[in-house]
């Protein structure tokens, strides 16, 4: 069994495109050694700040010769065919033998693979799985002709300790490597991939990703612990995989520091804190929990919501130093000089009030199509009155809920949106309840953030569906997997808040609908159409939503706007159905509604009609009628509480007995054509009373 | 027996001032073969705006050049109260076309030149693709960091003008003030020592430019006068124009970096609305397109 190790060395490969690289990778070098038929054990790849690695096991050491029949034409087929599959396997006619396929002969060509040397095959072939991966960014370097993510400095490549110098643009592979760029930079010559870990780890470089990352996670630990030990605290780290792996992207030998902040930006949020330090810096914040002293002077920590910021920073550098201090003194001044900027920054922004803020936000576009973030505030404010006329303070959060995008601190870190609002609105003394719902009207931000409160829901509901309406009549609708706009993403954001703070009564997702695009109609000309298409679109994804927690063709069965425009109402609906068709009585019931729908067929009977008073019905028949009359009630414009559809539900047993008799006694296809529609009447009128609740035939 | 002391040396006060390090860092290149060229004398953003780097990273020839750029951002504009915003600054441009190999290498010499030790301080490649939108050009690369500041930025030209770059050349930009805060261990730009002298001869950075950068910092966010700057646009943009059907790119570049800072000034005084930047955008990147199509027609490439 053998072994193959590819190292592209390059210079700094960015970090965030490094742990995408190592799936894609895999797969193509899985890919790429099952198309050659190379039999391998396993692949492994390793990419790092400044090395992609492809490490396989196991391999074959040649193909062994077999023989292959490639089928060709039928005996008799134009000459021309013939001679087209010679010329295509490069054989004469004398070549070919005659087999039987089905019954009908045809041409083979029995093709001779002979042996072939693995090493010949890397040789010809390995430069076409390295560039297939396409980086999300590649470019040129020098007067060469290759593309890659950054320029490509060499390539070793050594299968059972022989170099295969396989070409790759200028470039032809050989048996070096390099160690640390700054620690230990000169080459090395590798034999073998167990050499290669270890020569790497003795020239300060970790390979591994996942070792880089304990490292770290060790190193900020042992920091946290030293500070703790130190200012007998209770510190903390927040979990914080995206800043982890980045770090490990840009580090081969990582080295964990601590720096302290300057107590005079501690009056900044600590949302800005994090923000100036993780985006700009890459620095991991310390967070402590208060701390009781008792009587005795025991220290304990105080469990408590709050966590305060502590005054230091954690990060990590890629060298040992012999001097820490000017790595720490050198890190501290630039925290600083970023932490001046945001304090400038915040200290401009409370110089002025949210409202007059907003006044700046007709420059700010919300879509091409659809006008400025100054019109959507103002449908906001009519959105709100519309859905809750009482939510008074969240009317007035609507309209100062998008002020903090002219603000300085958003300018620079666009994701503190909401976020720095509620800051400002508290600075100028306004309820924490307003704060609250500019600060949560982004949320829920994907399928794992959690969802805004009943109050402050409002706001982020309105938002939501004033941004989907709009963006759907702008023709932005997503197709396949492109979204730009995150439309999927707003509708599941609708359906959450409604559902997981159970509004009830007052949204109507049909009549929100409409009202958002009535509030566009001086923007945009839409049809009925288009609103229906948005109520669908809402649709089809509150039954993604529920297809993870309901059974699949009960969801499609039992979700349905036109019928019950309440999202918790559309629950309570799939509660009762799953609860009735887990009993007998509910799957016994579905199948005499299917012997109904199979009664009836296809043939095209209106229910709304009416009964011909003029034939006499079987007493079985009018049983059934009366029946039937009896419950069926007009569509009812109130949803139903989940006990009214499992009520609905209940109500429909006594039916099996009016049924059992009436498929007894009545023959529904009379030879008097007149008798046989007005009994399938009858039939059809008794599914529709089923299909008042839910869509049976989906069942 | 030698005299511990923390006083510092005169002499070692004269090798970190801010002029030695501009200093240093042209005899490094000149050594390298670069021609030292002199900064370009009109008003732009930064280095490569100069037309050593926008007009002659294009086309085929080889060019080694090294220039410190003055550079302006007026929305930068801070009173000289901020320790290290400025909307006047200067950068020291290396352009090396094509790339050569050792790159990296002999930026990091350069670091060691200027007494950054690369095996005591933490230097890192972080990435930052460059884009200038007002140019139609973009490259990818780093931003060079030092403990964690960024010192330099380094760039491989992909595109100038809309025009793909062939060969590459290698851009590296150093931040003159950033590195003396770090090589002088200061924290404000204010207090850079500029010549290393002691005595009355001495000065810092703040004596030599912060009285401009007061007067300038009112003039781009409060006095500039914003019907003028418009006028002058238009006027910058008509002139550009005439010059290329004139066959002189050269000069109708000069104008195509006066619309651009003209831009800057009317954006730095808020006057500018989100769709207004976008089409004022459009609008330098077209006179950038047109100048570096006519300025390769004019040295005799296939355009």
């Amino acid at each position: 069994m053998s072994e193959l190790l590819i190292e592209l060395f390059s210079e700094e490969i960015p970090a965030m495109m490094q742990s995408k690289a190592e799936i894609a990778y895999l797969n193509i070098f899985t890919k790429y050694f099952q198309e050659k038929k190379i039999g391998f054990k396993d692949i492994k790849i390793f990419v790092g700040p400044r090395r992609v690695v492809i490490y396989a096991d196991g391999l074959d050491k040649e193909i062994k010769s077999q023989a292959i029949s490639i089928k060709g034409p039928k005996v008799g087929s134009p000459e021309l065919a013939i001679e087209g599959f010679c010329k295509s396997n490069n054989i004469n006619q004398a070549d070919l033998v005659i087999q039987e396929v089905k019954g009908t002969k045809c041409y083979f060509y029995e093709k001779e693979i002979t042996t072939q040397k693995i090493t010949d095959i890397f040789l010809k072939s390995l430069a076409e799985p390295i560039m297939e991966y396409v980086w999300p960014k590649s470019m040129y370097w020098s007067d060469y002709k290759i593309k890659w993510v950054r320029p490509l400095k060499n390539i070793l490549c050594v299968f059972d300790e022989e170099i295969i110098p396989f070409k790759l643009g200028h470039l032809t592979a050989n048996n070096s490597t390099f160690g640390h760029r700054f620690m230990s930079p000169k080459e090395i010559l590798v034999k073998n991939f167990a050499e290669y870990k270890k020569d790497l780890k003795d020239n300060f470089v970790m390979l591994d990703r996942s070792d880089r990352i304990q490292e770290i996670e060790d190193g900020l630990k042992i920091k946290i612990d030293d500070l703790n030990k130190k200012y007998k605290s209770s510190y903390f780290r927040k979990d914080d995989p995206t800043l982890l792996e980045e770090v490990a992207g840009l580090v081969e030998w990582p080295v964990v520091l601590q720096g302290r902040i300057d107590d005079r930006f501690l009056t900044l949020p600590t949302e800005v804190l994090v923000a100036s330090m993780r985006t700009h810096q890459k620095y991991f914040s310390v967070f402590s929990n208060p701390i009781l002293v008792s009587l005795q002077g025991e220290r304990k920590p105080f469990k408590a919501q709050e966590t305060f910021f502590a005054p230091f920073f954690l990060f990590v550098n890629n060298i040992k130093s012999s001097d820490e201090s000017i790595i720490v003194k050198g890190n501290e001044k630039v925290l600083s000089a970023r932490l001046d900027d945001a304090l400038y920054f915040y200290n401009q922004d409370l110089k002025t009030k949210l409202k007059e803020k907003s006044k700046k936000l007709d420059k700010v576009v919300f879509h091409a199509k659809l006008g400025s973030m100054k019109e959507k505030i103002d449908r906001l404010e009519k959105l709100v009155k519309f859905i809750n006329p009482n939510a008074n303070d969240i009317i007035k959060a609507a309209s100062i809920c998008k002020s903090d995008i002219v603000s300085e601190v958003v300018g620079e870190f666009p994701s503190l949106q909401g976020i720095m609002g509620y800051y400002y609105a508290k600075s100028e003394g306004k309820e924490e309840s307003v704060a609250i719902a500019i600060r949560d009207h982004y949320k829920p931000q994907g399928p794992s953030d959690s969802v805004p409160s009943e109050t402050s829901g409002l706001l982020a509901l309105a938002d939501k569906i004033d941004s989907l309406c709009g963006l759907m009549l702008a023709g932005e609708k997503p197709t396949g997997s492109k979204d730009p706009y995150a439309l999927r993403r707003l509708a599941l954001g609708i359906i959450r808040i409604i559902l997981e703070n159970q509004w009830v009564g007052h949204v109507n997702i049909t009549k929100l609908v409409e009202e958002s695009c009535k509030l566009y109609s001086e923007i945009i000309n839409y049809s009925k159409n288009d609103q229906d298409q948005i109520i669908l679109f809402i649709e089809e994804r509150a039954k993604n939503y529920f297809k993870d927690k309901f059974d699949n063709s009960q969801v499609n069965a039992s979700v349905d706007f036109k019928l019950e425009p309440s999202l918790v109402a559309t629950k309570y609906k799939l509660q009762a159905v799953e609860e009735f068709l887990s009993a007998d009585e509910g799957k016994d019931l579905l199948k005499y509604y299917k012997r109904v729908s199979n009664m009836i067929g296809s043939a095209n009977i209106n229910p709304d009609d009416k009964i011909d008073s003029k034939i006499k019905l079987l007493s079985e028949e009018k049983e059934l009628l009366k029946y039937v009359e009896n419950n069926d009630v007009e569509n009812n414009s109130d949803s139903l509480m989940h006990w009214e559809y499992k009520d609905a539900l209940k109500k429909l047993s006594p039916i099996k007995v009016i049924l059992d008799n009436y498929f007894e006694k009545v023959m529904v296809m009379d030879k008097d054509p007149s008798i046989a529609k007005n009994r399938l009447l009858i039939l059809a009128k008794t599914k529709r009373l089923f299909n008042r609740i839910v869509n049976f035939d989906l069942l | 027996m030698k005299k511990l002391s923390s006083e510092k040396l005169p002499e070692e006060i004269y090798q970190k001032s801010f002029q030695m390090i501009i200093l240093k860092l042209q005899n490094f290149w000149s050594e390298y073969g670069c021609a030292i060229l002199q900064p370009y004398d009109m008003e732009m953003g930064a280095g490569t705006f100069h037309p050593a780097t926008v007009l002659r990273c294009l086309g085929s020839k080889p060019w080694n050049v090294a220039y410190v750029q003055p550079s302006r951002r007026p929305a930068d504009s801070r009173y000289a109260e901020h320790p290290n915003r400025m909307q006047h600054y200067y950068q020291f441009q290396v352009i090396l076309k094509p790339s050569p190999e050792n790159i990296q290498d002999l930026y990091l010499e350069s670091l060691k030149i200027l007494g950054i030790d690369t095996k005591v301080n933490d230097i890192r490649f972080v990435e930052d693709d460059w884009e200038s939108p007002t140019l139609g050009a973009s490259g990818l690369g780093w931003e060079v960091w030092c403990n964690g500041m960024e010192v330099s930025q380094f760039t491989y030209m992909q595109q100038i003008g809309g025009i793909d770059c062939r060969p590459v050349a290698g851009e590296i930009t150093y931040g003159l003030e950033r590195l003396a805060l770090y090589i002088q261990g200061k924290d404000a730009v204010k207090d850079l020592d500029w010549n290393g002298q002691t005595g009355e001869k001495a000065l810092t950075y703040a004596e030599v430019d912060f009285e401009a950068e007061k007067q300038f910092s009112k003039f781009n966010l409060e006095v500039a006068d914003v019907e003028i700057l418009t006028r002058h646009f238009i006027d910058s943009e008509t002139q550009c124009k005439q010059l290329i059907e004139a066959n002189l790119p050269m000069p109708a570049y000069d104008y195509c970096i006066k619309a651009s800072h003209l831009f800057n000034l009317l954006n730095s005084r808020g006057v500018i609305s989100v769709t207004e930047r976008a089409s004022y955008i459009a609008r330098v990147r077209n006179l950038a397109k047109l100048t570096c199509n006519k300025w390769l027609e004019i040295e005799g490439y296939n355009v």
